[in-house]
């Protein structure tokens, strides 16, 4: 209670503040108007079964409601309202009064059609009937005997209208008007007015010497979107009418040779086009001798003095008069008259007459039959007509003329734009546009006729201007126009561009642009859009699908089940004749062409369904009442009712139905599995796996979480150890699924744990591939444990995928039991399987094998073989294995690629566990390269060698010893040799004389050696030994051989130190290996060279302007040599300046006069030793500073260099 | 009397400075030590001698020499009474890296006249040629101008390339009248 006192409040506030209620109120209105004003929105009312009654021909007594005004116009919604409306226009012509209709009116529920042989037809719910001429009844058959079967409403009629009438795109279907006494025939006998959105069907308007769909007389009217489909058809006998009168013809005189005279009768020369029958008739005399004058017209020769002549031309009737008289002869003609029979029948579409009028968006659709001049939109034109975005499809038919827009037209101002006939017109004169010129103005733009009719006639008193209109016509083609071929003049793009018919987009662009109206369907001519959306009368249902129009992009429509279709029609009202049904498996659209030609089309008389699987497309071909066939198209339906097919593959097997309990398949490698699948209907929706431990039915994979699922990609990768079964999903588009399964992966197996070259584990080699030399060590070692059932009479293999040469030892370390084999390759023989391990299979790869049981202990007396174990303990079986490959013994061997050595469980005979691949490494083993043997070779760098060491003599000889060991390579892989595994570089030093025999070491006495500071002695075998480092890494040793003055009591002569690095065993070198060695050159000579030697100059200066200046020498202490020689070059500086100590040799010979014995490269022998003078010749000299170098040797040592400058100036 | 006194003092400065080139050789043996060299002074008396023979010998890297010298218009026996303007000139092969350097000593200071090194230009003969500036000896005075040239041999240069090189210094003066 409280609260509706409350609310009792508010209202009362609200309604006494009145700016409050005015807002309400002004709210309420507009929400009334949005509600009532109809928008364009559902301008097209398609589909809209109609749900009004048809007329029952009983007169309303008023408009359903409305006062005229334009806010308020009579709303007329039934035909007695409509019938009501031709009554009221007896009295009046409503003008600036306003009408709308609204709603689809049906004048008569049966369809009528004129045919010119058995006249009007009535269909009615499929069957024919014949009505009587200008009367209400029909009857069963064409004779119209009997008593007739129903009767059908005629309508009355309009008077003169003068007001705006709008249909806002209603229909009035089943108009008949027909009077046998009207010589003007039509829906409204005049308009003045508007009339605007009506559309008709179902129309006939029979009768009249002149007839017209819609209106008799239009004047100073506007037409705009104005559809009119049906017959109309005037008198099938025209009213003739008799014209008859006298005229006088002077008196012809008659001369002795044949005269032509034409007969001029000014009263019938506008009668020339419309005449049915002429003729004339009179008296004549003959003024002369009768007998020999003759007197012809059109060729009749006149006799009796009177004459009776048809015509056929009213502009050309001809006399011929002659006598053979010389006497003066004369003719004379009376009571002379004309008497003609005309048809003046005009038969239009929808306009009889147009004055002074506007058309816009006006389409005839009707068939027309005329007497005379027949045409689609307006019969006669006057005044200013102007006719936009109009054309028509209708048949045209006429004795006489027939055009496709317009009879005939006098005189005035006709604008035609954006116009076109696709009619047929059928006439003996025709034309697509305007039958009949004679002088108006006519302006033509964006216009042709796709009848290969020429559109307009010749006329040269008419100012014709035509732009931009085409012609299909090719036969005889009209100058003014353009011509196309009819395909290309149909072409959307050409019209949209070229021709500016703009097209439907939406219905929002056309309420924001009215011109967007053309709608483009396959092989036909544009058509606006009311106009196609009221010929579609059929639609097909296919499922929720529907279609209704003719279309070639068709798309892929997938269906899962049983296809059914059916065919609405979407009119009611429409009598369709037929309706026939295609079913194509083609994957393109038929063309209409193609379709006219198919023969055997299926009636279709109710529902059906395709129920087996394919593609199809369903056409369908409707015949209506006017025996006009149109065709509309499905998508193209694709019917899948089977699941895809599917199948999994990998390198060893292939899965091809789905197994409930599947086996299980062992695997030592990763494993691809592919799925392929197919549909050949709807194709692949998508395709998903799923890898599990677990098995699962179909029922369950259904269920399963789709999430589970992963999507296939190219393949399926095993890699993870373990027992796994791949599922696999192909869903095609249609929906459909398939699932299969592969069998068990068991992938498990040995895992190689570690791989290294030699017998110990060597970080050198970490992650790079093994390569070895054929004598060479690797060894592996690999495991397995695995939680399992006990397994017996299990045996062990090891497997290779070579045939190991003759010498190699296998060692098998059992790291569980602790205890060592060796087996020995001793047979070249194919003991081991090899080559008959893949007999059959080509994709297997032979493997040989060396069972554990042929290996032997190691360690035990007598040495027993290997006993098979299953290493099983507490439900866990473990192996531990390292196997040492060593093909030191090898002697003939070959080079081995991507070998493999591993281990094999068997459970009788059959493989129950191998090595896992991945963890294997591939092993490379190179015997020679490039026919070359692959070794490793010891490389020994020393420098200072090549000076010689006085053995004498006090000297100190530093040698730096570098060694260090190469590997061959293959590419850029260094290919081991794992003999220098665990092995020091060691160097040796020997004293030998130029015969390399070996010189004791009592001999070097005077000798030290000092190997990086620390003394180091030859041992008794006289060498001395230096050890170095482990390979492969390089040694580098610091050798220092001191000499000291004094007689070894060796002879004179050259001897040689020598010293090799080599693989160091101990003390002793490994034969096997590779040895270099170097040699030093040593002197041993009874002269002392140890002396200072001095070369004394007396001049150091020489004078430049002096004819010669004698410079000279003097040795100091070389008598102690035995058999001293000095050798001179001279340097001259090469730059003058003390920051740059270079000099250039020149030859001395040039500049002195003494004659020297030459040594070649500008090196002087001094003939004299210890004192000797050079005559230098200044000026051959620069002024400049020179260098004069000598060498002093005894015999073939040198033994000193002595350098003394001078300057020039 | 006065005409007698102009004429010999003319010859005097004529022989003296004219024809005063007096030019000195040393020759370097050095030696790769850098042991400290004592440094010896020579007077050099452009008033005694024309000639004169500089005992310079094993000029080693890290050792310097010092060559005194004096500029003079007196003799024993005449005197200048004009004023005499005159210009040293040192001439030299520069083939050892000597750094070599003309002080004038003025009231006990000494005042670097000039750094002779390779950044003067060479003649026809080779030779690098080190201008002084003009200097002036006033008329009726006793004027003696006081010069010492230091040469030295920087020890960096003791590589082997640097034995036994050969080098000469000519040191030449112009000199003319003064109105």
């Amino acid at each position: 209670m409280i609260i509706m006192k409350d609310l009792k409040d508010l209202i009362n506030k609200i309604f006494l503040n009145r700016k409050i209620s005015l807002g309400l109120i002004s709210l309420a209105l507009v929400l009334m108007l949005s509600i009532l004003i109809p928008t364009l929105a559902n301008f097209v009312k398609e589909d809209v079964y109609l749900e009004t009654e048809v007329w029952d021909g009983v007169l309303a007594t008023s408009y359903k409601s409305g006062s005229g005004t334009y806010d308020d116009p009579y709303l007329i919604s039934t035909g007695g309202e409509l019938a009501y409306f031709s009554y009221k226009l007896e009295e009046t012509d409503y003008q600036d009064t306003y009408f709308k209709i609204s709603n689809n009116i049906i004048l008569n529920n049966g369809s009528l059609r004129y045919n010119p042989d058995l006249g009007i037809e009535y269909i009615l719910d499929g069957q024919t009937y014949y009505v009587e001429y200008y009367t209400n009844k029909y009857y069963e058959t064409p004779e119209k005997t009997g008593t007739e079967v129903g009767t059908i409403n005629i309508f009355p009629g309009f008077k003169n209208f003068a007001g705006n009438l709008d249909g806002e795109t209603h229909t009035i279907y089943g108009l008949y008007i027909t009077d046998s006494t009207k010589t003007e025939l039509s829906t409204f006998e005049k308009i003045e007015g508007n009339i605007s959105n009506l559309f008709f069907k179902n129309t006939l308007v029979y009768g009249g010497n002149n007839a017209s769909g819609l209106v008799a007389a239009a004047e100073d009217a506007i037409f705009n979107n104005i559809i009119f489909d049906g017959y109309v058809a005037s008198k099938k006998e025209p009213n003739l009418e008799d014209v008859s009168g006298d005229f006088i013809i002077d008196n012809i005189n008659v001369v002795n040779y044949e005269v032509i005279n034409n007969i001029i009768i000014p009263e019938i020369a506008s009668y020339a086009e419309n005449f049915v029958t002429a003729k004339i008739t009179g008296d004549y005399e003959i003024i002369g001798d009768v007998d020999a004058t003759t007197i012809k017209i059109n060729d009749v020769l006149l006799t009796n003095n009177s004459f009776d002549i048809s015509l056929e031309d009213l502009d050309n009737i001809q006399i011929k008069t002659y006598t053979s008289s010389l006497e003066p002869t004369e003719i004379s003609l009376s009571n002379l008259r004309y008497e003609l029979t005309l048809n003046n029948s005009q038969v239009s579409g929808i306009i009889g007459n147009a004055k002074n009028t506007t058309i816009d968006n006006m389409v005839n659709l009707a068939n027309i039959y005329g007497s005379h001049i027949s045409s689609a939109l307006v019969g006669v034109a006057s005044g200013n007509l102007e006719i936009k975005r109009s054309y028509n499809r209708g048949n045209i038919n006429s004795e006489f003329l027939a055009s496709g827009l317009i009879g005939s037209i006098e005189t005035g101002e006709l604008t035609l734009e954006n116009v076109f006939n696709t009619g047929i017109i059928s006439s003996p004169n025709s034309f697509g546009l305007i039958g009949k010129v004679n002088t108006a103005a006519i302006n033509i733009t964006n216009s042709f006729d796709g009848t290969e009719t020429n559109l307009i006639p010749s006329v040269k008193a008419a100012n014709i201007i035509v732009n931009n209109s085409y012609t299909t016509n090719a036969e005889n083609i009209d100058e003014r126009f353009i011509y196309l071929s009819t395909p290309e003049l149909k072409d959307s793009e050409f019209l949209i561009n070229t021709l500016d018919f703009k097209k439907y987009l939406n219905e929002e662009e056309f309420i924001l642009d009215n011109s967007l109206i053309w709608s483009y369907e396959e092989e036909e001519f544009p058509v606006n859009i009311y106009d196609k959306i009221l010929s579609k009368i059929i639609r097909l249902q296919v499922g929720n699908l529907g279609f209704k129009d003719y279309f070639t992009s068709v798309s892929n429509k997938i269906i899962k089940s049983n296809i059914t279709y059916s065919l609405e029609e979407t009119k009611a009202f429409d009598s369709i004749i037929k309706k026939e049904i295609y079913l194509s498996s083609e994957s393109t659209v038929l063309t209409k062409e193609e379709l006219n030609n198919i023969e055997d089309w299926v009636v279709y008389d109710e529902i059906s369904q395709i129920a087996e699987e394919g593609q199809y497309i369903i056409y369908v071909k409707v015949t209506n009442y006017k025996n006009e066939i149109s065709y509309l198209n499905s998508d193209i339906l694709i019917l899948d009712l089977t699941s895809p097919l599917l199948t999994l593959s990998s390198s060893i097997s292939t899965w091809e139905t789905f197994n409930e309990e599947p086996g299980s398949i062992y695997l030592d490698d990763t494993l691809e599995v592919k799925i392929e699948t197919s549909d050949d209907l709807s194709g692949i929706g998508f395709i998903k796996y799923l890898i599990s431990t677990d098995p699962y039915s179909i029922s369950e994979l259904d269920l399963l979480n789709e999430e589970l699922w992963n999507d296939y990609q190219d393949k399926i990768i095993i890699s993870e150890l373990g027992k796994y079964i791949v599922y696999a999903k192909s869903v095609d588009n249609a929906g459909n699924i398939s699932y299969l399964n592969t069998s068990y992966f068991d992938y498990m197996g040995y895992q190689v744990e570690k791989t290294y070259v030699g017998l110990k584990e060597n970080s050198d080699y970490d992650g790079l591939p093994v390569y070895i030399t054929s004598d060479s060590i690797f060894t592996f070692r690999l495991g397995f444990e695995e939680e399992t059932e006990k397994q017996e009479n299990i045996t062990h293999s090891l497997v290779s995928n070579f045939l190991l040469p003759v010498g190699t030892e296998i060692k098998l370390l059992d790291n569980i039991t602790s205890k060592a084999y060796r087996y020995e390759i001793i047979t070249s023989d194919d003991d081991y399987n090899f080559n008959n391990s893949c007999e059959e299979d080509e994709t297997c790869k032979k493997k040989a094998a060396y069972p554990f049981i042929l290996f032997e202990e190691i360690g035990k007396h007598d040495r027993p073989l290997y006993v098979e174990d299953n290493y099983y303990s507490n439900g866990v079986q473990k192996e531990d294995f390292t196997v040492i490959i060593d093909f030191s013994k090898v002697v003939n061997t070959e080079n081995y690629s991507n070998a493999e050595v591993y281990i094999e469980m068997y459970e009788e005979d059959l493989l129950i566990r191998s090595t896992i691949k991945n963890t294997l490494t591939k092993i490379n083993i190179y015997h020679t390269l490039e026919q070359e043997p692959v070794k490793a070779k010891i490389s020994l760098i020393a420098d200072n060698t090549q000076n010689e060491i006085n053995l004498n003599t006090n000297s100190t000889t530093v040698i730096d010893l570098t060694s260090s060991l190469n590997y061959q390579r293959y590419n850029e892989f260094k290919i081991i040799d794992t003999k220098y595994e665990d092995s020091k570089v060691g160097f040796k030093l020997r004293f030998v004389d130029s015969d390399n025999n070996l010189i004791s070491k009592e001999y070097l006495k005077n000798v030290a050696f000092v190997v990086d500071d620390v003394n180091h002695f030859m041992a008794e075998d006289n060498h001395l030994t230096i050890s170095g480092n482990y390979f492969p890494g390089s040694t580098n040793k610091s050798l220092k051989i001191i000499t000291y003055e004094g007689d070894s009591g060796l002879a004179e002569g050259l001897y040689y130190f020598k010293i090799s690095s080599f693989k160091s065993l101990g003390r002793y070198i490994d034969n096997l290996s590779d040895v270099q060695e170097i040699s030093i050159p040593v002197r041993v000579s009874k002269a002392n060279y140890n002396k200072f030697y001095t070369l004394d100059m007396d001049l150091n200066v020489i004078n430049k302007n002096n004819q010669e200046e004698i410079v000279s020498f003097k040795l100091n202490e070389s008598e102690d040599l035995p058999l001293p020689q000095i050798r001179a070059e001279l340097y001259e500086k090469s730059v003058l300046s003390a920051y740059d100590q270079t000099y250039n040799i020149v030859d001395l010979q040039d500049y002195v006069n003494n004659e020297l014995s030459s040594l070649g490269n500008n090196s002087y022998l001094i003939s004299s030793i210890d004192d000797f003078a050079l005559n230098f010749i200044p000026n051959k000299l620069n002024n400049n500073g020179y260098q004069l170098i000598f060498h002093l040797y005894d015999g073939d040592i040198k033994i000193d260099t002595i350098k003394k400058h001078f300057i020039v100036r | 009397m006065r005409k007698k006194i102009i004429i010999i003092l003319g010859i005097a400065l004529m022989i003296i400075f004219a024809t005063g080139i007096t030019y000195s050789i040393f020759n370097s043996n050095a030696s790769l030590t850098t042991t400290n060299q004592n440094i010896a002074k020579f007077i050099f008396d452009v008033e005694e001698e024309n000639n004169i023979n500089l005992p310079l010998q094993n000029l080693i890297p890290g050792e310097s020499e010092e060559y005194l010298f004096k500029v003079s218009s007196t003799s024993s026996d005449v005197s200048s009474d004009v004023n005499i303007s005159y210009q040293i000139i040192i001439k030299t092969y520069h083939f050892i890296p000597l750094d070599i350097k003309l002080y004038q000593e003025i009231d006990g200071d000494k005042v670097l006249v000039l750094t002779c090194d390779e950044t003067y230009s060479r003649n026809d003969g080779n030779e690098l040629v080190c201008n002084t500036p003009e200097n002036e000896l006033m008329y009726g005075e006793d004027y003696t101008h006081d010069y010492n040239l230091e040469v030295s041999f920087p020890a960096e240069y003791n590589d082997e390339s640097y034995i036994g090189l050969v080098d000469y210094l000519n040191l030449e003066i112009k000199s003319w009248q003064t109105l």
